[in-house]
C-alpha cells in the first residue's frame, strides 16, 4: 500500500512541478500590466526570435508599466476553437478576415472601439478595411495587418510555352472569364499542362467561386424581416457561373487531372509548375519558398471580369484581442503593435524596423515586393514612406504586379452571414460538377439554395 | 537456409512437404507473402527516394522514379533546420510515460474490477464501457480541465503529464486486462487471501508474473497509439520545446520554409527510430504475446 | 446450540473478509478511478449537458431542450453522412478483418524470411498518419503522375482520377487504413495462432482433415475472441473516422466520404458550434451502443 501512496505523491509532486503557468497571470505587480502576445516566433526561428527578444526589452524599457508574456500560440484550425473556448487564447492573438464574424458571434473577440479611438487609430483605418474588423453596429474588433484583394495568378513560363505572348514579348493578360477559359484551352492543347487550378474542398471551392459568380450577377441572400436573411441564389445566373466551372473542366478540358484538391494543394499544383493560372494574392512567397517556382515567373493580373460586372473578393490578416483583456491589456497591446510598426504611423524608429524586417525576408529568399499588398491605412505620407524603403529591397520585377496594381475589380466583402457554411455547400455544387459530367447546374443549384437556407439562415 | 525438416509448426507440417503439391502450395504462399510486402514497402521507399528529388522533378511527367542523384549531404542539412532529434526525445518520454500510466492505472482498475469486485464495480465497468463509446464529446471540457484541475486550481497544459494522464485512462485496455483476469481462477486468489496476503502483495507476486500476454498485447497498443498520438499533444504541447514527432512533422508540413522534399525526407527519417526499437523489441513481444483467453 | 454459533463464527468471518475486500479494492481503485473521473467522466457529463443549451462561446446562454438534436438530425447532409458512416464501417469488416487473418495464416505457415515478413508487414504501422495520408494521395493521384495509374498503365489502362469517383471514394480510404494498421493486426492474430496447442492439428490430419478443415474447425474455434476483439476495436474507430477523409478528400466529392466524426470535426473546428457537435456525439454513441448490443449477443455465443 505505501508503494501505492508515495507513488500518487510522487505523481502530484510531479504535476505541481511540471507545470508551467503560461496564462493566468494578468495580474502582476502594481501598476504593471501584463499583456501575453501571440505568434511568438519558436527556438527553431532563431534569427526571428533573437529580434523579437530584443524589441521585447527595448519595449519594456521604454514602457515600464507594461510587461510582455510571450505565448508561441499562432492561429491553426485544428487547435483555435477549443483554445478559445477555455479562453486560453494570448491577449494578442492573429486570424483571418474569414474568422471575424464567426469570432465576434462566439464572443471569442474583445471590442476595442474605445481604445483605437483614443490612440488615433480609428480614423486612420481605411474604411474601405474597416468594414472586415467590424460587427453590424460599427464596433471595432480587430487591427489588420495585411490585406489584399483576390487576383489572378500567372505562370509566366507556361504562357509563353503555349504562345500566349503580346507582339512586344509580354505575355497576354486575360481580362474576360471567357478569356481566362480560351487560354486554359489553349495551354492544355499546347503544353498539356493543366490551364486553370480550382480548389473544391475545404471551404477553398466556394472561396473562388464567390469571384466568379459575382461577376455572373449572383446575388447570394438578402436580408428579410427580423433581420433574417434569406438565401436568394437559386436563379439562371448561378447556374450559370456553376456551368461557366463544369465547361472549364468537360468543354475546355482545362483543369488539373485531380478535382479533389484542398486550397494548398491547389496552389501545390500552381506552384510546382503543373497550371498556368490561378486565384491567389501576392506576394505569393509560399510558392517560391516551398513549392519552387521562380519568382520571375509569377505574373499577378486583376480579377477577370464576368457578363454582369467585375468583381474581386478580399482577404486578409488581422490581430485580435481575447474576450478577457483588460482595458489596460488591450492599450499595452495596441501599443506593442505601434512599436513593432503595424501601426498606422511611421517614425524614423518604425522606418528602420520595417527595414530590418525586410532584410531578413531578402537574406531567406522571401519575395519582396515593392509596394505594400493593400493600403491598410489613411495616412498617405506613412504609406509612402513604408513603401519607400520597400522598394529599396523589391527584389521582384514590378511590372509582373502592374496589371494587379490597377484594381480592376470592384473589391466586395465576403456574404454577411454563414459565409463559411455557404462556401461549404458550394463546395459540393463544384466538386459534383467537376466529378460528374451531365451534372443538371440548375438542379443544383436549387437543391444548394434549399439546403442554406433550411440547414443555415433558418438556424441563425 | 532452413530446410523444409525443420518446419514442425503451422498447418503443413515437414511430412506433407514431402510432397510435390504441397511444395508447389508453400511457394506460392511465399509469392503471395513477396507481393504483399512490396505493396506494404513498396510506397515508403518511392517517398523516400523523392527526398532526394528536386522540386522540379519531383513533379515531372511522367514521374521518374530515381533520383537523379542522391546527395546524402542533404540529410544533415535538413535536420538542422528543424529540431529534429528533441523531438525524437519528447516522443520517447511520451511513450515510455503513457506505457507506465496504461499499464500500472488500467491494470490494477482491471484487476479489481476482475478479482476482487468491491461493491459497485458493476456499475462501474459498465460506466467504463460506455465512456468507449463517446468520441468527440468532451474535447473542450477536458481542454478546460487541464487549463484549471478541478480543487488543486493548477495549469497543466505545457506538460507531459496530460497526455500520460490520459493514457491512464483508457477504456478498451482496461476491459482488455479484466476479460485477461477473469481467466485466473478465483481459488487461487481465494488461497492467497486465507493466507493474509494483502490485495497489492497478489496483485504485484501473483497477478502481474501472470499477465505478461496481456501486458504484451496492451503494450503494443500503447506504443504505437502515443506514437501516433497528434491532437492532443499538439493541442498542449504545439509551439512548446515539448513537441513529439507527430507534430512536429504536422509543423513542418504547413511550415511555407521547407520545401516538399524535405519534408518527405524528414518523415521517412522519422520512422528508422521506431523501426529499429521494432526490430530491438520484437523477439520479446512475440514471446510474450500470447492471446489465448484475451477477449474484449 | 454449537453449530449455530460457528455458523455465526463464518459468517461473520466471511463479512468481515468480504468488509476488508470492499475497501481494499475500493483503495486500489481510488487512483485510476480519480483519472477516470477527472479526464473521461466529469468532460464528459459536461458535454452531454452542453448539448442541451444554446452557447456562447463555451459559455451556456440559453436552455434549448432538444433543439441541438433536431437540428442535428434534420440537417439535410445527416442521412447521407449516417449511411456513409455506416458504409466505412462495413468496408473496414470486409476489407480490414479477413485479408490480416489470411495474411497471418499464411505467415504462421513460412519458415523461411518469416521474420523479415514480419517486419516489413509492420513498418507502414509507425509511419506517421500525416505521412499515411501524403503516400496514399501520391497513390490515388489522378493523371499519369500517380502510382497507382503508373502501375495500371503496364496493362494498358488509362489514368483515373481515383478519389473523385463517389463510390470508390470509401473503399480507396478504408484500403489506405488498412495498409496503415495491417501490420498490428497480423501480429496480434500470429500469436494466437501461436499459442494453439500443435498436437490439435496433427489429431485432426490423421482423422483425415484437410487443411481447409483444420483452419475451420481448430483454427478458427481458437480465434474467434481475438477476432472478436478486434472487430469491435475496429468498428470503434472507425465510427468515428475524422483524419482521413478530412486529409484526403475533405468529405468530397459532393459529400461522398462525409463520415459523421468529420462532421462532428466541422461543427467544432470549423465553425465553433460545440453544442452541436456535442449532439453529433450523442447521437453517434447511441448507434454504436446498438453496434455493441450487437457484439455482446455474438460473443455470448461464442462463449457458448
Amino acid at each position: 500500500m505505501k508503494t501505492l501512496i508515495s507513488k500518487c505523491c510522487s505523481i502530484f509532486l510531479a504535476a505541481v512541478l511540471s507545470v508551467s503557468v503560461l496564462a493566468g497571470c494578468q495580474k502582476g505587480k502594481s501598476g504593471v500590466t501584463e499583456v501575453s502576445i501571440g505568434a511568438w516566433p519558436t527556438e527553431s526561428q532563431k534569427e526571428l526570435l533573437e529580434q523579437q527578444n530584443q524589441y521585447k526589452a527595448q519595449f519594456e524599457e521604454q514602457n515600464q508599466d507594461i510587461k510582455i508574456i510571450p505565448d508561441t500560440y499562432k492561429f491553426d484550425v485544428k487547435t483555435f476553437m477549443v483554445k478559445a473556448g477555455a479562453n486560453q487564447l494570448p491577449n494578442l492573438y492573429n486570424t483571418y478576415f474569414t474568422e471575424v464574424k464567426k469570432n465576434i458571434a462566439h464572443g471569442f473577440a474583445a471590442d476595442i472601439t474605445d481604445e483605437l479611438k483614443e490612440m488615433g487609430w480609428y480614423d486612420a483605418i481605411s474604411p474601405e478595411i474597416r468594414k472586415y474588423v467590424e460587427d453590424e453596429n460599427g464596433h471595432v474588433f480587430g487591427v489588420p495587418f495585411d490585406a489584399y484583394a483576390q487576383g489572378l495568378c500567372i505562370n509566366k513560363s507556361i504562357f509563353k510555352e503555349a504562345g500566349l505572348v503580346n507582339s512586344d514579348g509580354s505575355v497576354m493578360i486575360p481580362q474576360t472569364l471567357d478569356e481566362v477559359a480560351e487560354f486554359a484551352k489553349t495551354i492544355k492543347e499546347k503544353t498539356g499542362k493543366a490551364g486553370f487550378v480550382i480548389s473544391t474542398t475545404n471551404n477553398g471551392g466556394g472561396w473562388q467561386f464567390m469571384n466568379i459568380a459575382w461577376d455572373f450577377g449572383v446575388e447570394f441572400m438578402k436580408e428579410g424581416e427580423k433581420g433574417k436573411y434569406i438565401a436568394t441564389f437559386d436563379t439562371q445566373e448561378c447556374a450559370d457561373a456553376l456551368q461557366y466551372v463544369s465547361d472549364l473542366c468537360w468543354k475546355y478540358n482545362a483543369l488539373p487531372d485531380n478535382k479533389v484538391i484542398d486550397v494548398n494543394e491547389g496552389r501545390r499544383i500552381f506552384g510546382t509548375g503543373q497550371a498556368g493560372m490561378i486565384f491567389y494574392n501576392p506576394s505569393g512567397n509560399d510558392l517560391v519558398q516551398k513549392y519552387g517556382m521562380n519568382k520571375d515567373d509569377l505574373l499577378y493580373a486583376s480579377m477577370p471580369s464576368g457578363p454582369k460586372g467585375r468583381f474581386a473578393q478580399m482577404g486578409g490578416n488581422l490581430y485580435m484581442f481575447s474576450a478577457n483583456s483588460t482595458k489596460e491589456q488591450i492599450k499595452a497591446g495596441l501599443k506593442w503593435l505601434e512599436f513593432r510598426g503595424s501601426g498606422p504611423f511611421a517614425t524614423d524608429e518604425i522606418l528602420e524596423k520595417s527595414r530590418n524586417t525586410c532584410k531578413i525576408a531578402v537574406e531567406k529568399g522571401e519575395i519582396v515586393m515593392g509596394r505594400d499588398t493593400f493600403p491598410i491605412w489613411n495616412d498617405e505620407e506613412s504609406n509612402k514612406k513604408k513603401n519607400d524603403i520597400r522598394n529599396e529591397y523589391c527584389n521582384v520585377d514590378m511590372k509582373n504586379y502592374e496589371d494587379y496594381y490597377e484594381f480592376k475589380a470592384t473589391l466586395k466583402p465576403e456574404e454577411p452571414v454563414c459565409a463559411q457554411q455557404l462556401y461549404a455547400i458550394l463546395d459540393k455544387c463544384i466538386q459534383e460538377v467537376l466529378t460528374n459530367k451531365n451534372a443538371d447546374c440548375k438542379a443544383l443549384v436549387k437543391q444548394a439554395n434549399e439546403e442554406f437556407q433550411k440547414n443555415h439562415l433558418d438556424k441563425e | 537456409m532452413k530446410g523444409f525438416n525443420d518446419k514442425t509448426t503451422g498447418l503443413i507440417n515437414f511430412s506433407d512437404l514431402k510432397h510435390l503439391r504441397f511444395k508447389i502450395l508453400y511457394w506460392s504462399i511465399f509469392a503471395v507473402l513477396v507481393i504483399i510486402t512490396a505493396v506494404e514497402v513498396v510506397p515508403i521507399i518511392w517517398i523516400a527516394l523523392s527526398g532526394f528529388k528536386t522540386t522540379a522533378e519531383m513533379f515531372s511527367t511522367p514521374p521518374t522514379l530515381l533520383p537523379k542523384s542522391i546527395d546524402f549531404s542533404i540529410i544533415p542539412k535538413v535536420c538542422s533546420k528543424v529540431n529534429f532529434v528533441n523531438a525524437f526525445i519528447n516522443s520517447g518520454i511520451i511513450i515510455v510515460g503513457c506505457w507506465a500510466f496504461d499499464i500500472f492505472m488500467n491494470g490494477i482498475l482491471g484487476y479489481v474490477l476482475s478479482r476482487i469486485k468491491p461493491c459497485g464495480s458493476k456499475i462501474v465497468s459498465t460506466l467504463i464501457f460506455w465512456s468507449m463509446l463517446l468520441p468527440g464529446v468532451s474535447m473542450v471540457p477536458l481542454f478546460i480541465t487541464f487549463v484549471d484541475v478541478p480543487f488543486l486550481h493548477i495549469n497543466m497544459t505545457g506538460s507531459f503529464l496530460p497526455i500520460w494522464m490520459m493514457a491512464g485512462c483508457n477504456a478498451f485496455n482496461v476491459l482488455l486486462f479484466r476479460n485477461f483476469f477473469n481467466g485466473i481462477p478465483m481459488s487461487y486468489l481465494e488461497a492467497a487471501r486465507m493466507d493474509g496476503c494483502s490485495e497489492i502483495v497478489i496483485f504485484l507476486r501473483i497477478i502481474i508474473p501472470l499477465s505478461k500476454p496481456i501486458i504484451a498485447v496492451v503494450s503494443i497498443f500503447s506504443v504505437t497509439g502515443s506514437w501516433a498520438n497528434f491532437l492532443w499533444p499538439y493541442l498542449l504541447l504545439g509551439s512548446t520545446n515539448f513537441e513529439p514527432v507527430a507534430v512536429k512533422l504536422y509543423q513542418i508540413s504547413v511550415d511555407a520554409n521547407i520545401q516538399e522534399n524535405e519534408f518527405m525526407l524528414l518523415t521517412m527519417l522519422s520512422i528508422i527510430p521506431p523501426g529499429i526499437m521494432y526490430c530491438f523489441f520484437s523477439k520479446n513481444i512475440m514471446g510474450g504475446l500470447n492471446m489465448s483467453g484475451i477477449k474484449g | 446450540m454449537n453449530s449455530l454459533q460457528t455458523d455465526r463464527k463464518t459468517v461473520i468471518k466471511k463479512a468481515r473478509i468480504q468488509a476488508k475486500r470492499n475497501l481494499s479494492g475500493w483503495i486500489l481503485m481510488f487512483v485510476p478511478l480519480l483519472l477516470f473521473i477527472m479526464i473521461v467522466w466529469r468532460p464528459l457529463l459536461m458535454g452531454i449537458s452542453y448539448s442541451f443549451f444554446k452557447l456562447k462561446g463555451f459559455t451556456p446562454t440559453e436552455f434549448v431542450g432538444l433543439q441541438n438534436f433536431i437540428d442535428v438530425i434534420t440537417d439535410t447532409d445527416f442521412p447521407q453522412t449516417l449511411m456513409n458512416t455506416v458504409k466505412y464501417v462495413v468496408w473496414s469488416l470486409v476489407i480490414g478483418m479477413p485479408l490480416p487473418f489470411l495474411v497471418a495464416v499464411m505467415l504462421n505457415e513460412m519458415i523461411h524470411g518469416k521474420n523479415f515478413f514480419r517486419f516489413t508487414m509492420y513498418i507502414p504501422v509507425i509511419v506517421p498518419i500525416i505521412a499515411t495520408s501524403l503516400i496514399w494521395k501520391e497513390i490515388y493521384l489522378g493523371g499519369s503522375g500517380g502510382l497507382l495509374n503508373i502501375a495500371l498503365s503496364y496493362f494498358g489502362i488509362t489514368p483515373v482520377d481515383w478519389l473523385s469517383n463517389k463510390n470508390l471514394v470509401i473503399p480507396l480510404i478504408i484500403v489506405s487504413m488498412t495498409w496503415h494498421g495491417f501490420g498490428g493486426t497480423v501480429i496480434m492474430y500470429l500469436a494466437t495462432m501461436q499459442s494453439i496447442n500443435q498436437e490439435l492439428y496433427e489429431a485432426a490430419r490423421l482423422d483425415g482433415a484437410g487443411l481447409l478443415t483444420c483452419v475451420r474447425h481448430v483454427m478458427m474455434p481458437h480465434m474467434g475472441g481475438t477476432v472478436l476483439l478486434l472487430a469491435i476495436k475496429q468498428i470503434i474507430s472507425v465510427f468515428s473516422v475524422t483524419e482521413q477523409p478530412l486529409v484526403m478528400t475533405g468529405g468530397g466529392p459532393n459529400g461522398a466520404s462525409m463520415s459523421l466524426g468529420l462532421t462532428n470535426y466541422f461543427y467544432a473546428f470549423k465553425y465553433g458550434q460545440f453544442e452541436k457537435s456535442m449532439a453529433l456525439g450523442v447521437i453517434s454513441f447511441m448507434f454504436m451502443l446498438i453496434l455493441t448490443f450487437i457484439y455482446f449477443q455474438v460473443d455470448k455465443k461464442l462463449s457458448d
